[in-house]
Parts: C-alpha cells; sequence; structure tokens
C-alpha cells in the first residue's frame, strides 16, 4: 500500500470532509434541537495523519481501498445524560438515515468492563452532500455516529492518549486500575438512572 | 466502461402462483444490444432518485437483494446466473396479474479501480403491428416484444467492490414512483429491491418544511406569503405519498420567481429533485401555526385552523387582522424584543 499516494488523495478530499461533517452537525442538531437530556452532538472529519495510520495499522492492512472503504471519515458522536436517552435517541437518529450498522457495544463476559458505546453506521444522504462532492475520487458511502452518556465518554475518551491498546507489556495493575474505572462509569450510570425513576414515581428495575 | 455479461429474462406475473414463471438468461453481449442499454440507462442519470437498501442485517450487512445484486456483479459465471435468474424470480413474486408479462434485463459493467456497475431494468410488454407492403400485403401482430420508451419501463444501478460498503446504495427511475396508489409507487423500489428513499421520510419532510419557513420569512409581500400559506396547507391536505422539493413547488406555487426561490433554499441541488415519502403528522408538527406581528407590538399566534375563519385577515400593502375570542389563559412575561 502506497501510503504517501494515500496521504495525497485524502488531502485532497479533505475539505469536502469537513463541509459534509459541519453539515451533518448541522443535520443532526436540527432533528435533536427538541431533544431533552442532550449534552452535546459534534461531528469531525477524520485527520489526514489518522486516516494514514488507519490505513497502516495491522500487518498487509485490513484495506485494499482505503479511501471508500474507512467508514470513519465522517463521524459523530451524541452525548445524552441518562441510559434511557440512548434508545430514544438512537431510534430517531434511524428514523432520520438509512441504517447500514446499529450495535450496542459492550464488554463480551458479564464480569468484565470496559468500552461501552452504542454505534451506528449510515449512508451519506444526499441533502447533506457538498456541491463539489462529485469531485471526490471513490468517495466513502456512509459515516459513523456514536451516542453515549457522560459517564461512557468520560472513561471512553482518555483511552487514546493513554497508549496501551494491544501492548501486551500493559501491566495488570494499570488494566485493572481500567476496568475499575469503566465499572465505576457504568455504577455511576446505572445509579443516575435508578435516581430518575425514582424522582419520577417509577420502579427502579436497575 | 465496459459490458461485462448481460441477462434477460421473461418474467411473468406470479404473485399467486408457484413456482416463479420465468424465462431466460445469459445475452451474448453484441454491439447493438450493448447500445441499447447504454441508452436505456440515460434515465438513471436524468430522473433517478438516490435509493439505499433497507433493513441491511446490522452486524453482517446482509440483504436479500444486495447480495444477489453482488452476486451478479462480483461472481463467477455460474453464481451470476444463479444470482440474476433469482432477482428475476423474485421479480415475478412480487407482481400479481394486473401487470403485464415484463422483460427483466440485468448488465454489469466493469469500472475503473476494480469497481463494477449492475443495472438493472423492467421493460413492459407491448403488441406491435409488423406490415409487409407489396404484392400481397400483410400484417403481423407481434406478441412477444417489450418496449424500451414506456413510460412503465423501470431501472436501477448499484456499484461498488467485493467490499462492506459496496452496494449499499443507488439510483432507481420509476415513472410511477410519485402515484398515490401506495402499492403502485412502492413496486420497484421498495418491493422489489427492498429498498428506500435515501431521503427518508423524516428528512425530506423537515427539507420542505425548513424550505416553507425560510420562504415565508424572507418574502416581501403579503400576496407571497398567501401563496406559500395556500401550498402548505395544499400539501398537508394532499393524499399523494411521495414528493419531490421540486413537484411540490411545480404543483403548488404558480408564482415562477417564488418557486425558484423556494427551490434556492434546498440545501443543495440533489435534494431538490430526490424523492422522499411525507410523513404528514411530522409535517403537522413542524408547520402548523402562523405568527402575527401587529404595530403595536401586539403577537397574534393563529393554529392554520383558525386562520380564514377566526383570524380574519384582510388587505394587501397594508394588511389588518381581526380576531375576537374568548380568553381561557392568560400569563405574564418578559417580552422577546430588545431594548432600543
Amino acid at each position: 500500500m502506497d501510503l504517501e499516494a494515500i496521504r495525497t488523495d485524502y488531502e485532497k478530499r479533505y475539505p469536502q470532509l469537513r463541509e459534509l461533517s459541519e453539515r451533518l452537525e448541522a443535520d443532526v442538531k436540527g432533528l435533536l434541537r427538541d431533544v431533552p437530556h442532550i449534552d452535546r452532538i459534534y461531528f469531525r472529519a477524520k485527520e489526514p495523519r489518522k486516516f494514514v495510520q488507519k490505513c497502516a495499522k495491522g500487518a498487509g492492512s485490513a484495506y485494499e481501498h482505503p479511501l471508500s472503504e474507512i467508514e470513519d471519515q465522517v463521524a459523530g458522536r451524541v452525548l445524552v445524560f441518562f441510559l434511557d436517552d440512548i434508545e430514544a435517541t438512537v431510534s430517531l437518529l434511524r428514523r432520520h438515515f438509512t441504517t447500514v450498522e446499529s450495535v450496542r457495544k459492550t464488554p463480551e463476559k458479564h464480569d468484565a468492563f470496559g468500552y461501552e458505546s452504542f454505534h451506528c453506521v449510515f449512508t451519506i444522504p444526499p441533502q447533506v452532500k457538498p456541491a463539489d462532492w462529485h469531485l471526490v475520487s471513490d468517495p466513502p458511502v456512509t459515516f459513523e455516529m456514536q451516542v453515549r452518556t457522560l459517564f461512557q465518554h468520560a472513561w471512553a475518551e482518555p483511552q487514546h492518549d493513554l497508549g496501551y491498546k494491544g501492548d501486551p507489556a500493559t501491566p495488570r495493575e494499570a488494566l485493572r486500575e481500567l476496568a475499575w474505572a469503566a465499572a465505576s462509569a457504568w455504577g455511576a450510570d446505572h445509579a443516575i438512572q435508578r435516581a430518575l425513576t425514582i424522582i419520577r414515581g417509577g420502579k427502579s428495575d436497575a | 466502461m465496459k459490458l461485462l455479461r448481460a441477462f434477460a429474462y421473461t418474467v411473468e406475473p406470479s404473485r399467486l402462483t408457484q413456482p416463479a414463471d420465468v424465462s431466460g438468461g445469459l445475452i451474448p453481449p453484441d454491439r447493438s444490444f450493448a447500445l441499447v442499454l447504454e441508452q436505456s440507462a440515460k434515465p438513471i442519470d436524468e430522473d433517478g432518485v438516490p435509493i439505499a437498501f433497507n433493513g441491511t442485517d446490522p452486524v453482517t450487512r446482509s440483504h436479500p437483494v444486495r447480495d444477489l445484486c453482488r452476486a451478479l456483479a462480483l461472481e463467477v459465471p455460474a453464481k451470476a446466473l444463479a444470482a440474476s435468474r433469482a432477482l428475476a424470480e423474485r421479480l415475478a413474486r412480487a407482481t400479481d396479474s394486473r401487470s403485464e408479462t415484463a422483460l427483466f434485463v440485468a448488465a454489469v459493467y466493469s469500472l475503473e479501480g476494480g469497481v463494477r456497475r449492475l443495472h438493472l431494468w423492467t421493460f413492459p410488454r407491448e403488441e406491435a403491428l409488423r406490415f409487409r407492403a407489396g404484392k400481397d400485403p400483410q400484417i403481423e401482430v407481434l406478441t412477444d416484444i417489450f418496449s424500451k420508451r414506456s413510460h412503465m419501463r423501470k431501472g436501477a444501478r448499484f456499484e461498488g467492490r467485493d467490499d462492506r460498503v459496496g452496494f449499499l446504495n443507488g439510483k432507481a427511475f420509476d415513472y410511477q414512483a410519485h402515484y398515490s396508489a401506495r402499492q403502485v409507487a412502492d413496486f420497484w423500489i421498495v418491493t422489489f429491491l427492498g429498498a428506500q428513499l435515501e431521503i427518508t421520510a423524516s428528512a425530506g419532510t423537515k427539507i420542505v418544511a425548513d424550505c416553507l419557513r425560510q420562504a415565508f420569512e424572507r418574502s416581501d409581500t403579503a400576496a407571497e406569503k398567501d401563496e406559500l400559506y395556500r401550498a402548505t396547507i395544499a400539501l398537508r391536505a394532499s393524499r399523494r405519498p411521495r414528493w419531490s422539493l421540486k413537484s411540490f413547488a411545480d404543483e403548488f406555487l404558480p408564482s415562477v420567481d417564488l418557486r425558484q426561490r423556494l427551490l434556492d433554499l434546498a440545501p443543495n441541488a440533489e435534494s431538490r429533485s430526490a424523492l422522499f415519502d411525507l410523513d404528514r403528522a411530522e409535517l403537522e408538527s413542524l408547520i402548523d401555526t402562523r405568527i402575527f406581528r401587529l404595530e403595536d407590538g401586539v403577537m397574534v399566534s393563529a393554529p392554520f385552523s383558525t386562520v380564514g375563519k377566526s383570524v380574519q385577515l384582510s388587505g394587501d400593502q397594508n394588511r389588518l387582522l381581526r380576531y375576537e375570542g374568548k380568553v381561557v389563559k392568560e400569563q405574564l412575561r418578559k417580552s422577546s424584543r430588545k431594548r432600543g
């Protein structure tokens, strides 16, 4: 894979990706304007440096045609207050966009704590494409969205900076601390949801 | 763009019969046939609307029609042939005795960068008369011909590579897609292709509501505001399920200038002509009130149902509003106007 050629091609399309992310952000903000308990909605176009890093990951690279295959060239995130808000928000997004993938990401084992988030992949709809989108060669057809609570985000966001993923030499003690932090975030989410349920006068089943 | 393979089947309506009645197979791609296919593809570019497969498996992305399209375009010849027949059978099962026999054609092209393009068409059967002049003039009735110009023909395009993102969406043309009869409107895109309009009902309804609101705010004259208001009411009352911003403007805005100004408010050029299903409940929740600010600062917020009835408007340049009604609630509030 010629990473330099990929970088050059990606940098050519970067202005259109940035405009697409701005238009998607405005679109989703308009969609969720009257929805309560939303802390933040934001989109980003993946920086060229990070795109090339993703292309280079893993032996032999997972992507034969990364310029079209990598689906988070534009990605968005919605942060909500309560666990119950995730499904409601995802439901609205799925009505508004054409869904390709829709998956709740949770740890595989019942006794493990780690990353949690709702991931969706949608097709890029016609009304958000920039006027010069037709000039993008081999464009992506999809974008990614994540919906999380604030606690899920607080745990997930520093992970990249910790730089431990995939490193077998990461000390066990560090991994246990991170698992504890994930469990705490999970617990806080459930506690705040229970509190909300009680305040609203319903039974708590959390 | 190079034609790689083409398949054709006659398709008899088979919704109520088993097995599906189709007949045909691989067609040798000669030059004249390739030319016909190229010409037949023009409406996909000119009149095609963006569509996307609906209900792909959220993990594997499998979808019955997407899977067949991929096999037709990407697989070895024997599997491509089987996929083409399966699509023809699906089309047969989607039609009943109200439809005529049709010719289903699938053509696969190779593009640059390893991309494959798939075109699908259905051409309705017609009868024609062949006349031989001469000493013994004769007329022959031809029943095994299919019209490539009929308004009932339909087409679709999908493309991609053999990966997770190929053949997820495409374009379709169907001149019956905007019909009021839902079964007719949905036949090609929804029932046969298992797809949906890529501008969803939620998004499309929001686009038309946003454009109407903006056009109304920017209108200078009472006549224009009234025209936009009447168009909004007419759209809410219309039984037609499917619109584009352009078809709405053409149908309900007599003023050419106002029509163009509304279309200029569309998010982009593609969204002007892209079809969407109108969500009436959503439209009514997005635009249901007309707000008037009077000369002395009085604000009148009038539900649509009251304008022209209890809320009376008169005049053009200097408009007057008349209203009299029983007070059921009063509030003390801070004015939203800025001081100074």
